[in-house]
């Protein structure tokens, strides 16, 4: 049985507050935005770390937590759509960099918001087909540098994060139970930067701009996440009561206090928390519960069953169930 | 829902007292209408009318009559 044993996060040094966003737009009104979006800092990036570096600072701390140790990483798994290059594949210089192993595996997949469930589902399979037993699982981005310096409404959202979690077939954990997926391509044009690929052009001088739209975003969200939740409670067969914790991607405070109410869920078992973060993409759900204190290692109480949602860019979504 | 109910919840979104649209403004009028209101809106309108708004039919409304079409089916007076 695949579990989850333990995650660590880091955000870089950098931060931007609503009040440095206030002086560079005076004429937005910051107070407000801060109260709906329920995001009030975002740590940035600096010009020359990247999303693997941010991984790289998470993995460093989970070996430091002497949790696992670098030589027992059977394979590691790399979500990002902020790569370090075309190519080589990043995880493979992750490898190099954390001292791991040369007989363990190491691949990137590209998802953002569901990235992590997806990553999750990886660890899952290749523990439980008998391929390995101990999968290192990093989740990070740094959307910051997509972003056009006058899009306002986007910077206020956005911000830089990495995760590591530690997966095995053995030791103290959530157990990783079933999956739902979802994908609907028809979105993709959505929530996209369009630049640094081979649709548009092979300049790759041109643009990378990320380019969002808001509303149909929302109303993705609204329409999937509550029939994503649904169906995997249907799967599992336990009621939406009996769940001690949801812990959707951290969009942002509206959205998430908005679904909240819709699927008649207490706000105290819907976790919402990236108010000194931002919304941090893949590495999004570990940082919440991490930060939460209702995770593996804190003095609170932890949460017995836990399902985490992720949804976005894609459009992609998938959630799971954690016991 | 009735206009005035409709007027008074986009007076809500925007942070404004209730009475405080009457109807006739453009939305840039409307201080507090950007990009999160405009979710707010999709939002609000699904929650109190289950009536789910197409995106790209508000971003291109201009006024408050051209939100108030767009909900049209479900207000009675």
């Amino acid at each position: 049985m695949a579990k989850l044993c333990a995650i660590e996060y880091y955000l870089p040094e950098r931060i931007e507050t609503n009040d440095d966003l206030a002086r560079e737009f005076p004429e937005w009104r910051m107070d407000k935005i801060g109260k709906k979006t329920g995001i009030y800092q975002r740590h940035c990036a600096a010009a020359d770390e990247c999303a693997s570096d941010l991984a790289v600072y998470a993995a460093e701390k989970l070996f430091l937590s002497g949790v696992c140790k670098p030589e027992e990483v059977d394979y590691v798994l790399f979500c990002t759509q902020t790569p370090d290059y075309i190519l080589p594949t990043t995880a493979c210089l992750i490898q190099h960099r954390l001292g791991l192993r040369k007989s363990a595996g190491a691949l990137d997949f590209n998802l953002g918001c569901s990235g992590y469930i997806y990553g999750l589902s990886l660890a899952k399979g290749l523990i439980e087909s008998g391929q390995c037993r101990n999968v290192l699982l990093l989740t990070a981005d740094t959307y910051t540098k997509l972003i056009k310096p006058d899009d306002r409404s986007v910077r206020c959202l956005f911000g830089d994060g990495g995760a590591a979690s530690w997966i095995t077939a053995d030791g103290q954990g959530l157990e990783i139970g079933s999956f739902v997926f979802g994908t609907d391509g028809s979105g993709a044009d959505n929530l996209i930067a369009h630049g640094g690929g081979f649709r548009r052009s092979t300049d790759f001088t041109q643009s990378c701009e990320l380019s969002m739209n808001g509303p149909e975003i929302f109303k993705f969200a609204l329409d999937t996440v509550p029939r994503c939740v649904r169906d995997l409670l249907d799967q599992e067969g336990v009621a939406q009561d009996s769940i001690d914790l949801f812990v959707p991607h951290q969009a942002n405070a509206y959205m998430l206090e908005y679904l909240c109410a819709k699927m008649g869920i207490e706000p105290d078992r819907f976790l919402v928390n990236m108010h000194n973060c931002g919304n941090t993409v893949s590495a999004s759900i570990p940082i919440a519960l991490r930060q939460s204190g209702r995770f593996i290692g804190s003095s609170r109480s932890i949460p017995e069953k836990i399902i985490p949602i992720g949804f976005g860019v894609g459009y992609s979504w998938a959630a799971c169930f954690l016991s | 829902m009735t206009k005035s109910t409709f007027y008074d919840i986009i007076a809500e979104i925007i942070e404004e007292d209730p009475g405080s649209v009457s109807g006739q403004e453009l939305l840039t009028d409307l201080e507090g209408w950007d990009s999160m209101t405009v979710v707010a809106f999709l939002a609000v309108m699904d929650k109190h009318l289950s009536l789910a708004i197409s995106p790209k039919e508000l971003v291109e409304a201009k006024s408050v009559a051209d939100l108030l079409e767009l909900v049209a089916e479900k207000i009675t007076g």
